[in-house]
């Protein structure tokens, strides 16, 4: 027999348990004599030693199981929960605990006593029984329990004898036995309990990883029976396990000690993800770290604002996350600078004055108390420092950043001449030769995650001075609207690029700059181009500083200093003061068509004003990089509030006035994409920096989008761009399906008014008389056109008369095609007007897309 | 769209379903076939609404069913709007039954339970607002009750508009008479069958070429050279082009109207409704296979008597 073996084994088994358990187990181990006194003494005793978890599990386990180590494995877990379970079983019936785990357990402990192969033979069962019968209900229980009068009986015989020379359990374990033996008449009675066993095995993670072990040995064991050494090994692994689990349980006892654990946990998950300066950091120092932040508020940060501004709340001196990367979404090249971000972004002021070595910066500089600035500040504080970008390497080495300035600058020199050959392709896709200077361009992307041409954008800013007399020269008329429009939907564009006129450009020095300017292309296309793009930053907070701040207008100049800058800062003219005609003319000035209302035309060449007084200036701006300027400017931004959210419809509206296909040709990375995703991240962008640019994108939208219902006031200038992109469908070749001429997605703006269609109110308000006016017009126009002469192919009137169901579009194309002139109304109608011209005349009518933006296959 | 276009459909209805468990409970939904539509929703044919899926509530009646619609697309305007009739614009401000006074968490105005004293005063004022009143709709009532609340509702609306939707009633056999012939939307024809004997004579005088000349205009019409409506009237061939009957239908009607709702045949003097003589035309110029079906089977029931 493998007795022999099992006595050898046996000890060093028994005093791997006592070094690893007994710390828990066994001091408090009740007296033999407790052991073998009836169970209602036992019972007693657990409840007095209820506050020892521990103690109290091992004497009914003990009791329970002869086998200690089967059971342990579930007192070692979280002593709370077994705890729990002994108490609750105890209203059920011992005997039955007593029978249930030998039934479990058994099998295993032969096996691990090394028992011969006969006995696993006849074991192997049982084992099979008792790995499901963990997981199984009580029901299950009590039959498996009658099942096992056989290992029992075997258990009864030899281990015994296996186990006697272990020490303090195992003599427990035998009296057990027997006093088992008597239950063994008791069990059939009693099959609730199994319940109570259950709860044993839900709970703490430990016991999965108690368990798993377990389980391969035990299927080792099975398969090679003979070799009683494995065995033992396989048991000390499992002992192993348990030596895991005991650091647990510490780490469970330290963990409950604190109160607030569960959220610190949470906390510091969220600080983890957000601070990348200490990623490996080991979990002790996490530890030492819980406690300071335990004064953090005591709220659980729920919303994602509270999440992200939570790291702010606590100065914690040792990782001041970066304010400015929370909210900045696009700059994720950024967020793999972030150390070098943050030290400079407190250090910033200093920065110009001391250029110690960028990398002694950075840990010299003591973390300022970290400050959540508002989104605008934070993008600004961060565009007006100098980042130096390279490898960490090249960071470290190269540590001074005068030197890292120069080779950038000698990079960008380099460069220079590639610029000019890039500038006039102006392909902005992203499959553009990769040149090494796009690497640092990388992070300059723009709303659809797209790569942003530098290049462009800065020649959209040079070529802006130009803008003026561009837009005289564009045939088209076009300028004006696009470029404000795409201001407003590239506005985090503009920061980004920003960002990157800040980093880059002003590390190549001012002189430099003037060398590049002179490349300025006066090429129509490209400033038709740079019209559509133009969104420098400093554009954006021109248009800040002009819209609602005049009297930093004059200002300005005087702070920049700049030499390119000839003109002085022009007073508004009083448009309200203007004629008719000469509003008229400053309208046609600027390129737009003629507007009826003249309210309007003040109101647009108010806005007209505004954009190019704004565009004058836009170098200058670029080169201030550190100046109070911007500081006196991001104080007026504050100032201003917004007037009301951004419009859904303002980003959109690009794609509403798409250029006349002469000027669409080189496609702008903005025009590409679904337009609806676009809209919406603009949407955010918008709100997320800054509100001075969300007046501005509003006004632009207001000025663009006609389709917008509300604003009664800005009503007559809505008319404008509408019938432009009317006259758009007009005079594209094709106009029937100028909306959604081929593959192009359809317009987000038809979608969003289908969508809005029957149910915003505020479409109904339109002024009565110009309606009236349209309207029979209209009527008109569909009543005169000539019968047709092809049944199958009636006119508009015919199809009405047959109740037919009207495609506003291409009514609305068709009325402005000429039919309406032939009328004699000189001006267009807007699908709207259609829309509630068709309505008025119990016409059924209805939008090219339906609701899911998709063209109608069935009418 | 010229590719797309199909005849008037021969039955369209916008109908108001209710439990008759719980007369509390409200459906309304629109289909061309009104018996298949309610054994869906009663759960005998798949396909019903999870509204009405309830089998608490089953089973449901059509109490009310506006029928007429020229288009599916008519019809489900019509049903949007009745269904939200606080959010549609259809009905201008001052005219407005419904009003939310709530907001659904998305921020939409949420709507009131319907109930028939809120359905039918908005069926009677939807079937008068612009957008809708010069469809050629008939409304039905089943019901007494629902009848009842219209005959109410209109009275109380002194200004009967002048194109007001047709009035239909079939309240079906009285308790005691225990005849099977169907009634309520059993009795609605599904197809153009009502219509087979006006269809056959345009048929026939447009096969021949007999049009012509415009019965307005007194212009030669060129066979298959445009639209040529007739008087649906019983054996009444006047013929004319589709915009001179429609001058000649407006010719009282308000200034600037587009769509006729009736008039009367210069030639027969008998009545016209605008939809009828429409849904014939467009079946004769767009529905060739509907026409051929009707007749074929007109002539098979010849052959069989």
């Amino acid at each position: 027999m493998a007795s022999p073996n099992a006595f050898l084994l046996s000890p060093s088994r028994s005093s791997n348990q006592k070094s690893r358990f007994f710390p828990s187990s066994s001091p408090d181990l009740p007296a033999v004599g407790d052991i073998l006194s009836p169970n209602a003494k036992i019972r007693s005793l657990k409840h007095g030693n209820q506050a020892l978890v521990i103690s109290s599990d091992e004497e009914t386990e003990i009791k329970k199981a002869g086998n200690k180590e089967h059971t342990e494995p579930l007192l070692v877990g979280p002593t709370p929960s077994v705890s729990t379970r002994s108490r609750t079983m105890e209203p059920d019936d011992s005997s039955l605990l007593i029978i249930e785990p030998p039934t479990t357990h058994t099998p295993e402990a032969r096996r691990h006593h090394a028992t011969p192969p006969k006995f696993r033979a006849k074991s192997s069962s049982p084992v099979k029984d008792e790995r499901w019968k963990m997981f199984k209900s009580k029901a299950d229980s009590p039959k498996s329990g009658i099942d096992e009068a056989i290992p029992m009986e075997i258990d009864m015989v030899e281990p015994p004898s296996a186990q006697q020379p272990t020490f303090d359990l195992s003599s427990p374990a035998i009296r057990t036995k027997s006093t088992r033996a008597e239950n063994d008449i008791n069990e059939p009675l009693m099959l609730e309990a199994a319940t109570v066993r259950r709860l044993d095995w839900t709970p703490p993670s430990n016991k999965t990883a108690a368990i798993l072990p377990l389980g391969s040995p035990t299927i080792d064991g099975l398969h090679s029976p003979g070799e009683a050494q494995e065995a033992s090994k396989s048991f000390e692994q499992i002992l192993e396990a348990y030596k895991c689990t005991m650091d647990n349980l510490q780490q469970d006892a330290s963990m409950a000690s604190d109160s607030d654990t569960s959220i610190l946990r949470k906390r510091k998950l969220v600080e983890l993800v957000t601070t990348s300066a200490a990623p490996t950091e080991p979990s002790p120092g996490v530890k030492t770290k819980a406690p300071v932040k335990q004064k953090a508020p005591k709220k659980k940060p729920r919303t994602l604002t509270e999440i992200a501004t939570s790291a702010y709340r606590v100065p914690d001196p040792s990782e001041p996350a970066p304010p400015v990367l929370d909210d900045d979404a696009t700059s994720t090249t950024k967020e793999s600078d972030a150390p070098a971000a943050k030290g400079k972004s407190k250090a910033k002021p200093r920065k110009r004055i001391s250029k110690g070595a960028a990398k002694q910066k950075k840990k010299a500089t003591p973390p300022p108390r970290p400050i959540l600035l508002p989104p605008t500040e934070a993008l600004q504080e961060v565009a007006r420092q100098d980042f130096v970008f390279g490898t960490s390497s090249q960071l470290a080495i190269e540590n001074s950043p005068t030197f890292l300035r120069e080779l950038h600058a000698a990079m960008r020199r380099s460069n220079q001449t590639e610029y000019i050959d890039l500038d006039t392709p102006l392909n902005s896709d992203g499959i553009e030769p990769p040149e090494r200077k796009r690497l640092w361009a990388a992070a300059a992307r723009d709303v659809d995650g797209d790569l942003f041409d530098l290049e462009m954008s800065r020649i959209i800013e040079r070529s802006s001075q130009l803008l003026p007399v561009a837009a005289d020269d564009d045939p088209f008329g076009y300028t004006g609207v696009d470029r404000k429009i795409t201001v407003s939907a590239v506005s985090v564009d503009g920061v980004d690029t920003s960002l990157q006129h800040v980093s880059l450009i002003d590390s190549a020095i001012i002189p430099q700059r003037e060398n590049i300017e002179p490349i300025q292309l006066v090429d129509e296309d490209s400033v038709l181009i740079g019209s559509d793009i133009s969104t420098g930053s400093p554009i954006q907070r021109r248009i800040k500083s002009a819209a609602n701040s005049q009297p930093t207008e004059p200002k300005d100049p005087c702070i920049d200093g700049d030499p390119q800058q000839s003109e002085p800062p022009v007073s508004k003219p009083s448009f309200e003061l203007f004629t008719d005609a000469q509003l008229s003319k400053e309208i046609a000035s600027y390129g737009f068509k003629a507007v009826k209302s003249r309210q309007a035309k003040i109101s647009l060449l108010e806005q007209c004003w505004q954009g190019k007084n704004q565009l004058e200036h836009p170098g200058s701006k670029r080169t201030l990089t550190t100046s109070a300027a911007i500081g006196g400017n991001a104080a007026n931004n504050e100032v201003k509030t917004p007037r009301g959210r951004p419009r859904k419809n303002s980003a959109s509206s690009p794609e509403v006035h798409e250029p006349p296909p002469s000027a669409q040709a080189p496609v702008s990375p903005l025009k590409r994409g679904r337009p609806k995703k676009a809209a919406s991240t603009t949407k955010r962008s918008t709100a997320s920096t800054s509100k001075g640019k969300k007046v501005s994108t509003e006004t632009v939208a207001e000025a663009s989008t006609a389709r917008k219902p509300k604003a009664a006031a800005v009503k007559a200038v809505v008319e404008i761009p509408d019938s432009e992109s009317d006259s758009d469908l007009g005079m594209s070749p094709n106009p029937s399906s100028s909306p959604e001429s081929g593959f192009s997605p359809p317009p987000a703006v038809d979608l969003s008014l289908s969508l809005m269609d029957d149910t915003d109110p505020s479409l109904v308000l339109t002024s009565t008389q110009d309606r009236s006016l349209s309207y029979e017009y209209i009527t008109k126009a569909v009543k005169s056109a000539p019968r047709t002469t092809d049944p199958a192919n009636p006119s508009w009137h015919e199809k009405m008369l047959l109740y037919d169901p009207i495609v506003l579009e291409d009514f609305t194309t068709w009325l402005n095609c000429g039919q309406l002139t032939r009328v004699g109304f000189d001006g267009e109608v807007s699908t709207m007007e259609v829309k509630q011209w068709c309505e008025s005349k119990s016409i059924c009518c209805l939008w090219k897309v339906n609701l899911r933006g998709k063209e109608r296959k069935r009418y | 769209m010229s590719g797309l276009v199909k005849p008037l459909p021969a039955l369209y209805v916008v109908y108001v379903l209710r439990s008759t468990v719980r007369p509390g409970s409200i459906y309304i939904g629109s289909t061309p076939n009104p018996p298949r539509r309610l054994k869906q929703h009663n759960g005998e044919a798949k396909g019903g609404a999870v509204r009405t899926s309830r089998d608490t509530l089953r089973p449901w009646e059509m109490i009310v069913l506006v029928s007429g619609f020229p288009s599916s697309t008519a019809a489900l305007k019509f049903e949007w709007a009745l269904n939200n009739p606080h959010l549609t614009l259809h009905i201008p401000k001052e005219e407005r039954i419904t009003v939310a006074t709530q907001r659904k968490r998305n921020g939409m105005p949420r709507r009131k339970p319907h109930s028939l004293k809120s359905v039918i005063p908005n069926v009677h004022l939807l079937t008068s607002v612009s957008s809708f009143s010069r469809w050629p709709l008939n409304v039905h009532f089943f019901s007494q009750d629902a009848h009842k609340v219209w005959k109410d509702w209109s009275e109380t609306r002194e200004t009967a508009v002048a194109t007001s939707p047709t009035i239909l009633t079939d309240f079906g056999p009285s308790a005691g008479d225990a005849s099977t012939t169907p009634w309520g939307i059993h009795a609605l024809a599904l197809d153009y069958s009502p219509m087979k004997e006006y269809i056959e004579k345009a048929h026939n005088v447009t096969s021949f070429e007999r049009q012509g000349q415009c019965i307005h205009c007194s212009k030669e019409m060129q066979p298959e050279q445009g639209l040529y409506a007739m008087c649906p009237n019983d054996g009444c061939e006047a013929m004319g082009h589709i915009d001179c009957w429609s001058k000649h239908a407006l010719a009282g009607d308000e200034p600037g109207a587009i769509i006729p709702t009736s008039c009367k045949c210069p030639a027969c003097s008998g009545e016209i409704r605008w939809g009828d003589m429409m849904k014939e035309l467009s079946l004769r110029t767009r529905g060739t296979k509907e026409v051929e079906k009707l007749l074929r089977k007109k002539k098979r029931a010849k052959k069989d008597s």
